[in-house]
């Protein structure tokens, strides 16, 4: 049984038997009414590597759109019940995959908070709302920063304090469980598993400043993907003299296992007329299957009342593996070669981006995004944007985007 | 002289009395063991960062409904911020789980009974709505 069925069981049972003196359940939620175009023949624009279905010189109303709702009931000042769940365009729509945040939430005082169940992966500073459009000026998140991991929740347990100190409010947040979510193209879907997730943020406030670092570890668990035992059987047509080092390249291709690290810095800044927030991120793993890969971004905006201009920049680059070829080139080993490379360097994607947002905020609850953007994609056989068919070439290209966002 | 006199005590009654009008007061129950708060501490208080008391005590913030001419003016004059800014802040704070927002009531007047309900409660009204019954810990003037 998932921890989001164990919350239900919890959440009816809880609900049912002290609904004489809790508080009302509260209702909430958040709708994005979202289109993207992208102007490239090959590549569709995506909001991160799950969305297996992205439209290349299409109008894609899909890839933004989302509708979400939460539920909240507190007990007493110590106990409450915490549940959303978000309908996106995705891979699965079981309760498990629509299950955004399930947890009960203990507040021993006010400076402590403690959650189990299923909370907000607290990876990026982004990621815990990255599906609330109304909660930023852009229409998305940015992809070279958030793209690659599309995993929002954690399935465990969260400490987080909070003390007022003489610079600021100083809050910490401890983590640690496991989280499922896809990667896909058009070619197949991998479930990835990242299990043992440990973490830590440490987030210092300001009135106008948020200084935030986080670091976090997770092992890829599961299955390996699916035509890797294809790859291994193709492989045996090669003969080793004339590929030495491919045993050992194939050897090494699982992910399964391998333990990802990930270290964040982070800032944003706002006075009411000007704004500013940035992060920048290093990636690495203990295995070949990634060397390192740096990401960023810097968003810079202005507010006039109920308008808000943002411009952007955000990138991702890394060091590559090289690969060896074959010593006896083939058509074989070139489309093996190509899935191999692909295989150990999946998370290094030379990209940038840069954007103009604009945003009006036409109700109290309700806002009017327009965003293009021009995508710089420095390396072939890019992993962020939907491939088309098997195989792209380094390119440039626009994204046009538009939402309406509501929260209620 | 006089009439002089009386006309610009009259105008400066009047200034004084809209200016009044328009000052935001933050109140809590009479028996809160709270004084005052600085800017800093209703900022953390208003904003979910953290939601106590200077006394370390559990604090129950009170907003009013979201399209309230009141609510615009209170958080522009507390954080300097257009309320599309704030509403965008507590959409990321409420549905990333980590807090709830101030609970909305519907009226000053029903703010004002909250506060002199319960202890912890904390609100904001009009300046010249207050009761003697509340006590003030904070003012916003334009």
């Amino acid at each position: 049984m998932s921890l989001s069925r164990c919350f239900l069981a919890a959440a009816i049972l809880l609900c049912s038997s002290v609904t004489g003196y809790a508080a009302p359940t509260q209702l909430s939620g958040f709708a994005t009414l979202g289109v993207s175009y992208t102007d490239s023949d090959e590549l569709a624009f995506r909001n991160d590597v799950s969305d297996d279905n992205g439209k290349s010189k299409e109008v894609d109303f899909g890839s933004l759109s989302r509708l979400g709702v939460q539920l909240h009931k507190s007990f007493n000042e110590q106990w409450a019940l915490t549940g959303q769940w978000a309908l996106k365009r995705q891979i699965d729509y079981d309760l498990d995959q629509l299950t955004q945040l399930a947890f009960i939430n203990y507040s021993p005082s006010a400076n402590w908070n403690i959650k189990l169940g299923r909370s907000a992966l607290d990876l990026f500073m982004m990621s815990p709302y990255r599906n609330t459009g109304y909660a930023y000026t852009e229409t998305h998140a940015p992809v070279e920063f958030y793209g690659l991991i599309p995993h929002q929740s954690l399935d465990g347990i969260e400490l987080a304090t909070a003390h007022a100190t003489d610079e600021g409010t100083f809050s910490s947040r401890w983590y640690y469980g496991q989280s499922s979510d896809y990667l896909s193209n058009h070619q197949y879907q991998w479930q990835l598993d990242l299990e043992d997730i440990t973490g830590i943020t440490l987030a210092l406030e300001q009135h106008n400043w948020l200084l935030r670092f986080n670091h976090s570890q997770a092992r890829i668990g599961g299955k390996e993907i699916d035509h890797y035992p294809l790859i291994r059987k193709t492989a045996r047509g090669i003969a080793s003299n004339d590929w030495p080092q491919l045993a050992g390249l194939l050897g090494n291709m699982n992910p399964v296992g391998s333990r990802l690290r990930y270290t964040t810095l982070g800032a944003r800044y706002d006075n009411g007329d000007y704004y500013l927030q940035s992060e920048f991120a290093y990636i690495d793993a203990n295995s070949d299957i990634l060397t390192y890969v740096t990401n960023g971004y810097l968003n810079i905006g202005k507010h006039w009342q109920e308008y808000s201009l943002q411009l952007g920049y955000s990138f991702t680059n890394g060091k590559e593996n090289h690969i060896p070829k074959a010593r006896v080139p083939s058509l074989l080993s070139e489309a093996l070669y190509r899935e191999i490379e692909r295989s150990y360097n999946y998370y290094i994607n030379d990209q940038s981006t840069l954007s103009l947002s604009g945003r009006y905020d036409f109700r109290a609850n309700m806002a009017a995004k327009l965003q293009v953007e021009y995508v710089d994609l420095k390396r072939a056989d890019n992993q962020f944007m939907l491939r088309q068919q098997d195989m792209t070439a380094q390119d440039s290209f626009m994204v046009l985007s538009a939402s309406v966002d509501w929260v209620f | 002289m006089k009439v002089f006199a009386a006309l610009l005590l009259t105008l400066l009654g009047t200034s004084l009395s809209a200016r009044s009008a328009e000052t935001i007061a933050v109140i809590v129950n009479i028996h809160n063991p709270t004084e005052t708060l600085t800017t800093k501490q209703l900022i953390d208080l208003y904003m979910g960062k953290l939601i106590a008391f200077p006394n370390g005590e559990r604090a129950s913030p009170l907003d009013m409904p979201h399209d309230s001419v009141l609510r615009r003016e209170f958080y522009q004059l507390l954080t300097n911020k257009p309320i599309g800014s704030i509403n965008a802040y507590w959409s990321r704070v409420k549905f990333s789980g980590h807090a709830q927002s101030p609970q909305s009531m519907a009226s000053s007047n029903a703010v004002l009974q909250r506060v002199r309900e319960i202890d912890n409660a904390i609100g904001y009204v009009k300046l010249k709505d207050v009761t003697n019954d509340v006590k003030v810990v904070y003012t916003l003037a334009q």
